[in-house]
């Protein structure tokens, strides 16, 4: 355990020169709010910006030649992928709290009616796209490194939109929502605890998958 | 004698190029270099040490333990220097410590401050902003401040001016004082291996050429120059990097060879350049 925390300082030492780019990218979120005087756009372009920070550790790693650092350490290749996986679900769980600061601030400051149910169901699937497009893309990246894989960051989008579209074709899903909408109107406990759980459960599927993929690259 | 690394029968395939029975052993206490020419095999002889890549078939073990199998034991004792810097540009001398300082269970911080020191490391300064001989020191400080009883260091005076390998040979015979410590160093810089290596381990094609003392490469091998009318069938079998050119031959022979030569071919000592010159062009295995 004590391995896999070292791991996942190790890239937050790495990721500390990206924090300029985290500011520009807040500020930015932050004035998208601002035009559309929509908190809730703030809130979910916090989440967005949350999956281009959390990535750019791969570039950092590779312009640094880490793959070298990380052969030579006393660490399971296992225990740096769990490592990474924390990082991200900590750059999430740091980035959720702050859009919902933002998103708070911004209603009050434009005020602009942000209820409960939508304050949630906004933070919550806004966190559930930066844990799936953080799934899809850490392995991707870990195959075929971060220089030759970036052009498919767009992917989670993709398959979102690919997803929607074949629910909305195949399934009864838009007369669905309503239902499953009403439900968690009545039962608004359960958005983040619901929101949490399949964020968590998408990154621990992309975390085996990509122990596997990993495991078995030479580095 | 202990031995601080084995590896013996080391196989390693790639569609272009595989290691093929690649065997040596470094007592401890002892520097070992190891030389080859570019795509000799050296860094894949390295990677496969270090588990970075996966052997096909062979032994390893250092001090005794399986580099596979007792792999975070083993890297505890290894300390590796590359020849390019693997430590975050942006990072600062100091921060490299915080960084990397949590995964050995030996590491001295007071050691890696005194390192810092003697080598004039700046400690504000950004990796990147390092000098390429300043960068070979950094890699060397963390390497040598946890303990580690076997230093590899793969090219690491590529691009580095000649008093940078000047200093790193004086670290290098410092860091193996204490008799116990142990040092691997690749490179194809031979002038620097002359100096300080008590063993040799010659690579070529993949395959190992000569390991043994370098006392015993040098006496091993004899270059002979002479006339084209000197050059017999049977002497041609056994010359390594046979040239010949309209005014005679040239070529390196086993001392053992030398007996029954006529007169009037020369020979003299080779240094371990001539030598990784000459099996380049062609040779066989000798231990």
């Amino acid at each position: 355990m004590n391995r896999t925390i070292n791991a996942t300082k190790l890239d937050f030492y790495a990721g500390k020169s990206t924090l300029r780019l985290t500011f520009f990218l807040l500020l930015f979120a932050v004035v998208i709010g601002a035009l559309s005087k929509g908190p809730i756009y703030t809130m979910i372009f916090t989440m967005v910006f949350a999956v281009t920070s959390s990535g750019t550790i791969f570039s950092t790693h590779e312009k640094s030649h880490s793959d070298k650092l990380y052969g030579i350490l006393p660490l399971k290749k296992s225990e740096m992928i769990i490592g990474r996986y924390l990082y991200a679900l900590i750059i999430g769980a740091v980035y959720a709290v702050i859009s919902g600061i933002l998103g708070f601030v911004m209603s009050r400051i434009m005020n602009a009616s942000l209820d409960p149910f939508t304050f949630w169901a906004t933070l919550m699937l806004a966190f559930i796209y930066f844990s799936f497009a953080v799934g899809i893309s850490y392995p991707i990246y870990l195959k075929f490194s971060f220089a030759k894989a970036y052009i498919f960051t767009m992917l989670p989008m993709y398959v979102i939109a690919v997803l929607i579209l074949v629910l909305t074709k195949k399934t009864n899903f838009i007369s669905n929502l309503g239902q499953v909408m009403r439900f968690f109107t009545d039962n608004q406990v359960l958005i983040p605890i619901f929101g949490i759980l399949i964020g968590l459960i998408l990154l621990a599927v992309s975390a085996l998958i990509a122990n596997l993929i990993y495991t078995r690259k030479e580095i | 004698m202990s031995n601080a690394l084995e590896v013996q029968n080391l196989h390693k395939t790639y569609s272009d190029f595989m290691l093929d029975a690649v065997s040596f052993s470094l007592p401890a206490g002892c520097i070992m270099g190891f030389v080859g020419q570019n795509g000799a095999g050296k860094t894949t002889t390295i990677r496969c040490i270090l588990n970075m890549a996966v052997r096909d078939g062979g032994e390893i073990k250092i001090f005794g333990l399986d580099n596979v199998r007792d792999e975070l034991a083993v890297k505890q004792e290894l300390a590796v220097v590359f020849d390019e810097i693997f430590f975050v540009d942006t990072w600062r001398v100091r921060e490299v410590e915080k960084a990397i300082r949590g995964f050995y269970s030996g590491w001295d911080s007071k050691l890696y401050g005194e390192y810092i020191k003697r080598f004039e490391l700046p400690p504000g300064k950004q990796v990147k902003e390092l000098s390429r001989g300043m960068k070979l020191k950094l890699m060397l400080a963390v390497a040598m401040s946890h303990g580690a009883e076997l230093l590899i260091l793969d090219e690491p005076t590529s691009g580095v001016d000649p008093v940078a390998r000047d200093e790193l040979l004086d670290i290098l015979r410092g860091y193996i004082a204490d008799g116990e410590k142990s040092v691997f160093f690749s490179t194809h810089i031979t002038s620097d291996l002359e100096r300080i290596a008590d063993f040799i381990t010659l690579i070529d094609h993949g395959r190992i050429f000569y390991t043994g003392t370098k006392d015993g490469l040098l006496e091993h091998f004899c270059i002979v120059k002479g006339s084209k009318t000197d050059l017999t069938d049977d002497i041609k079998k056994k010359i390594i990097g046979l040239s010949v050119t309209s005014a005679g031959f040239t070529g390196m022979l086993p001392a053992s060879e030398l007996k029954g030569l006529p007169n009037s071919i020369v020979t003299e000592q080779p240094d371990i350049d001539k030598i990784l010159v000459y099996i380049s062009k062609g040779g066989t295995t000798h231990e």
